[in-house]
């Protein structure tokens, strides 16, 4: 909770730290383009402070402005005029709908081949792994994007390069997407995977009896992916901050490529509403995983009831 | 007067009591054994005494003053030295045997050079019977039991008038132990020295102890010379523990 | 940092003909980016409309872009500003994360719940998100681009810094130094500091790389320098629009973007490798057979899974002169003999002793006895029999069948020994369902048999490890191996992890099972006492080699050997016995 609201705080705080003064960027983005600074008098300025409350003690304008947010009133676009909290209430379902599928594309990718990693180390599998995800992670989103979109777009022409009116349209943009958090996803779980291996516990299964696929599966397995679990924030954010780049590379219609828009129009009011929204996001996605964490490990539970 | 006096001693985590209103003594040239299983506090004891953790009830004297005075930390600091359980992890594994035992002394005895610090140095080593050739090995070079005496050649730098000694014993095998003990009976009776011995091992206790302290669940539940104790336990938890020790064979 | 660690490093590249190529590349680009104006004579900037998107050619090694400047100069000025962007940043992220970190860590208190809530916020935004905000609200360039990479990434290294740091403090040398009167700086320094080094270099060649890619990913956007100066990510973007046309304008920047990254990221497996150490060895053989497929039971496998009465002659446990050697010529240790001509037999019914020091062998003989022989360990003579079977020709499989089911473990550490995350009846459970697939009434009679058998409440069936004490633990680990009744238990230092009270119990509940049972057990240990308390005869072993060996009784009394003779006198407790002696 002081997270939350320590984020407002930071995000509050973001728009006093504009070069110059934040009414005159406003007044210059605003108005038309032409206008020249040398044409805004001092009493424009003066008035636009006024509106914007400018003018009052800092902690009195973070608690009006507070107040605002927590209604859902984010400010109006300085370009559109619209409110912003309408603006990307309708852009949110397709962002969100990338970064699931972008999921599904990383759990497809990073489970299979950290297994085998960790399961095969040292050997031609694991080297093989280990390559491609190294490529992986070290291939930009954005080249990844414009690659694809050449190849598949471009020359072959099975895909459509943009946009997001058709179904098959995701499936670029999500592939983009998911491989940058794969490679770190699959090498995370190929270390956990070790690990676990060596442990006394896999030794006395072992000793017990037990069956190759329940050693594997019950035994080192489960133990193993609770740390993959707790990076899981690692990949929410991957997903969220490369949502802005990769929906820019394929056009797509969400929040992301509403806010790269915005820096273009020096729209401040959306680059600080996106701002907040992507926080309070991860925030919650966070919070999610936190209790799935203590679901799946039980030592954690014993900890919380003060456990010394 | 008692050189180390513990009174009142309290001590919690959150809402977990590790220690309540702890109190023993240790005289000059005194061995005494704080005795206690798993979870009974006792490294907690020597934690706070060593100043390494804060009482949140209590005193500590040391020569009659109060260790809480920060003239008396620092006079204690030299005064009493401590071995804790694992050698391996008390020796930085970056550092030579000559480095490690440099470290008190430097703190020490900064203005010593040269010769006279080596002598010094491979006088330390000769009191726990390690050849000085040893000076240049790091302590991955060294088993276990060399380690162990390292530490104790280091905690002997500063020329303590108290060992407190955490499970010395414990990560050493049998044979290794027995020599550790004839050791430190050594330096005893040569240096007159104090150790506030800290175990699980009541066999261990008799072997070197003069007075015994019985720790249970933070409470002493019986102190006493150690014949006695042994011999005519008053408490039903020292009559249990004495019990449960197994016997030697033969 | 130590030469050893310099030495790894020098030999894991050397092995590495990937890394050298990858190396030699970057090598090459950096010094090319550091000499643009003496490599390429032309502008970065200036524009040229007679020679527009013109295909790779002499002049203009990878062509032209929209405004007839030259792709390579163009890419050669703009690695400058990726890299200083890149490279300044990770010096300003690491001095704040380290200094933060560490005082975070070491101090702790107030000082560390500021520190620690600062961090936190701003962990709680996405790092590129963040990043993305603060360039844009600064409005581009060179500077707001660094400070924006630093703000997002420096949080980060300060809660991981602040990790290592609580962890070193809590180590043994530094309660030492404090004891021994070191002053907190030189603690810090010569300590602490020195111990962070390592992963403090990985830290930072595992993120250089991400840095990289986020400083691009910025001027993608838009973020980056102002056009017209070059700058990697922005140049892929402004290449996008004649993609079709003129694909190196994507492809060049791109492709720099991406080697540089590699290399990074490669570097920094390697750097972490030569720090960490990779083992060696990778894991256990069970992985390296086909994992799902068929495995049916050999021949050999189903006659000593159930020994029958007329089998009674054989020995559970014969070791005819086995010799145990390091055989993997990886190991530093290779050649080294680790058990030397052993013999050791357990018949049925019977409790053997096996005394050892560190060193002895007496583990590695307990693992062969499971058939848990494992590289770079190797049996290289002699035989092992398990009632009666000459254990030599064993798959896999077929020991499967046999551990758990007629022989059975029970290790030091009963709370290493329990999946943390299983409950405690599955885990007994899994070995009666794996071996004999008995009916649900079947196996919850015997679960709760057992339990009793072994003096645990009926509760601890839906508990976690954690939630026992170590007794209970170790309670649990025994259930788990007698409850398929087996004919062999081997128990490696099995009290050595507990209390003395809990000790005695454990071994008194040992040693009653296996009166109960006819269960042959063999009890491996260092402690004389816990010897004596449950084995008939003793074997004492030193450096993989038999030393003595006979009835429990007659070695306590005579030990003819001078190794015995000293570890009795060795053992402590005989003032005890005078005192107590005296008293009654």
């Amino acid at each position: 909770m002081s997270v939350l609201l320590g984020i407002t705080v930071a995000v509050f705080l973001m728009l006093r730290f504009i070069p110059g003064d934040p009414a005159t960027a406003v007044l210059l983005t605003m108005v038309e383009p032409g206008l020249d600074s040398a044409q805004i008098t001092q009493r424009d300025i003066d008035e636009v402070r006024d509106q914007m409350g400018l003018n009052d003690p800092l902690p009195q304008q973070y608690a009006m402005w507070l107040g605002r947010v927590m209604t859902g009133n984010l400010g109006t676009s300085l370009r559109s005029r619209q409110p912003i909290s309408g603006e990307l209430a309708v852009r949110i379902p397709a962002t969100l709908k990338l970064g699931s599928a972008a999921l599904l594309v990383m759990f497809a990718i990073a489970i299979p081949s950290g297994i085998l990693g960790g399961l095969y180390a040292g050997r031609t599998t694991d080297h093989v792994t280990r390559i491609l995800s190294l490529i992986g992670e070290s291939l930009p989103s954005f080249f990844l994007g414009v690659l694809l979109i050449y190849l598949f777009a471009i020359n072959l022409g099975w895909l459509p390069a943009m946009g997001g009116r058709r179904p098959e349209s995701i499936i670029l943009p999500a592939f983009t997407l998911g491989v940058g958090i794969a490679a770190a996803t699959s090498r995370l779980l190929r270390a956990s995977l070790l690990d676990t291996l060596s442990q006394p516990y896999m030794l006395m299964a072992e000793a017990k009896g037990m069956k190759r696929r329940t050693l594997l599966f019950r035994h080192a397995l489960r133990p193993a992916l609770i740390p993959v679990l707790t990076a899981a924030s690692l990949v929410a954010g991957g997903l969220l901050g490369g949502a802005a780049v990769v929906e820019t590379v394929f056009a797509w219609p969400g929040v992301g490529r509403y806010m790269v828009e915005a820096i273009a129009g020096r729209d401040y009011p959306v680059i600080q509403g996106f701002t907040l929204l992507m926080a309070t996001l991860f925030v919650i996605i966070n919070f999610v995983v936190d209790i799935l964490y203590r679901l799946l490990d039980p030592r954690v539970r014993v900890e919380e009831r003060g456990h010394v | 007067m008692t050189m180390l006096l513990v009174e009142g001693l309290s001590k919690r985590y959150r809402d977990h009591q590790v220690l309540t209103e702890v109190a023993f003594g240790v005289g000059r040239s005194e061995i005494v054994g704080l005795v206690g299983q798993s979870g009974s506090g006792k490294s907690t004891i020597a934690k706070c005494i060593l100043g390494l953790e804060r009482p949140h009830v209590g005193r500590i004297l040391w020569h009659g003053e109060s260790l809480s005075e920060r003239t008396v930390r620092r006079r204690a600091r030299r005064g009493m030295q401590a071995v804790f359980q694992d050698p391996r992890s008390s020796l930085n594994p970056r550092w030579t045997v000559r480095q490690l035992l440099s470290e008190p002394l430097d703190n020490w005895l900064p203005a010593e050079r040269g010769v006279i610090r080596l002598a010094r140095l491979a006088r330390l080593l000769d009191r726990v019977a390690l050849s000085a050739d040893l000076l240049d090995r790091h302590p991955h070079e060294l088993s276990t039991g060399q380690c162990q005496r390292v530490c104790i050649a280091r905690a002997l730098a500063p020329e303590p008038d108290l060992l407190i000694l955490d499970e010395p014993l414990s990560a050493l095998d049998v044979s290794v132990q027995a020599r550790l003990i004839e050791l430190l009976l050594d330096l005893h009776r040569t240096s007159g020295i104090s150790y506030l011995l800290i175990t699980h091992d009541f066999a261990v206790v008799a072997d070197i102890c003069q007075r015994i302290v019985v720790l249970d669940k933070g409470n002493v539940v019986e102190t006493g010379k150690v014949d006695d104790v042994l011999s005519r336990p008053t408490h039903a938890y020292t009559q249990a523990l004495l019990r449960d020790v197994l016997p030697m064979p033969g | 940092m130590s030469d050893r660690v310099l030495h790894r490093f020098k030999v894991g590249l050397r092995r590495d003909p990937v890394g050298i190529v990858l190396l030699a590349i970057v090598v090459a680009m950096i010094d090319a980016i550091l000499a643009a104006p003496l490599i390429s004579a032309l502008s970065p900037v200036g524009t040229d409309f007679k020679q527009v998107l013109l295909p790779p050619n002499a002049v203009n090694w990878l062509g032209t872009d929209d405004f007839g400047r030259d792709v390579f100069t163009r890419l050669l000025y703009g690695g400058r500003t990726s890299l200083t962007v890149a490279g300044v940043a990770v010096l300003i992220v690491m001095s704040i994360g380290v200094t933060v970190g560490v005082v975070a860590g070491y101090f702790g208190g107030v000082v560390d719940l500021v520190l620690t809530k600062i961090i936190d916020v701003l962990l709680a935004f996405p790092r590129l998100v963040l990043a993305i905000a603060v360039a844009a609200l600064m409005g581009g360039g060179m500077v707001p681009l660094i400070i924006a990479i630093s703000v997002v990434a420096w949080p980060a290294y300060a809660r991981i810094i602040r990790g290592f740091t609580l962890q070193v403090t809590q180590e043994g040398y530094v309660l030492a130094a404090r004891c021994l009167g070191t002053p907190t700086w030189k603690i810090l320094t010569r300590h602490i500091a020195l111990n962070l080094i390592g992963p403090i270099l990985v830290l930072a060649m595992l993120d250089i790389g991400n840095l990289i890619l986020a400083v691009s990913a910025l001027s993608f956007l838009g973020l980056g320098v102002p056009p017209p100066a070059p700058e990697w990510g922005a140049m892929l973007n402004e290449g996008r629009n004649n993609m079709e046309i003129a694909p190196w304008l994507v492809l060049a920047p791109g492709l720099a973007i991406f080697v540089v990254v590699l290399a990074a990221n490669y570097f920094g497996d390697i750097v972490r490798d030569s720090v960490e150490g990779r083992p060696v060895h990778g894991p256990r053989n069970w992985l390296r057979l086909p994992l799902l497929g068929a495995t049916q039971p050999s021949r050999l496998a189903a006659a000593p899974a159930a020994p029958h009465k007329d089998e009674v002659a054989a020995p559970a446990l014969d070791m005819q002169d086995v010799c145990i050697e390091v055989t993997d010529r990886r190991s530093p240790y290779f050649g080294r003999r680790i058990l030397n001509n052993v013999s050791l037999r357990v018949t049925r019914g019977e409790s053997v002793g096996l005394i050892g020091e560190s060193g002895s062998g007496k583990s590695t003989l307990a693992a062969l006895s499971l058939g848990l022989t494992r590289p770079p360990l190797a049996l290289t003579a002699g035989s092992a029999s398990l009632f009666g079977e000459d254990t030599a020709g064993w798959s896999w499989d077929d020991w499967q069948h046999v551990r758990g089911r007629s022989i059975a473990l029970v290790n030091q550490d009963p709370l290493s020994a329990l999946n943390p995350v299983l409950r405690v009846g599955d885990q007994i459970g899994e070995v009666m369902q794996t071996h004999l697939a008995p009916s649900r009434a079947a196996l919850e009679d015997r679960l709760r048999e057992v339990l009793d058998e072994v003096d645990l409440p009926r509760r601890v069936m839906r508990q976690f490890p954690h939630e026992l004490s170590g007794g209970m633990r170790q309670r649990a680990v025994i259930a788990m191996a007698i409850v398929n009744r087996p004919a062999l238990l081997i128990a490696d230092e099995p009290t050595t992890a507990l209390d003395v009270s809990t000790q005695i119990r454990i071994l008194d509940l040992l040693r009653g099972l296996q009166d109960r049972y006819g269960l042959a057990l063999l009890f491996v240990s260092h402690d004389l006492r816990v010897i004596s308390r449950v084995a008939d005869r003793v074997v004492i072993m030193r450096g993989g080699e038999v030393m003595e060996r006979g009835l429990t009784k007659e070695i306590f009394a005579g030990a003819t050997h001078p190794y015995t003779r000293e570890l009795i006198a060795a053992m402590p407790g005989r003032r005890m016995r005078l005192i107590q002696a005296a008293a009654e």
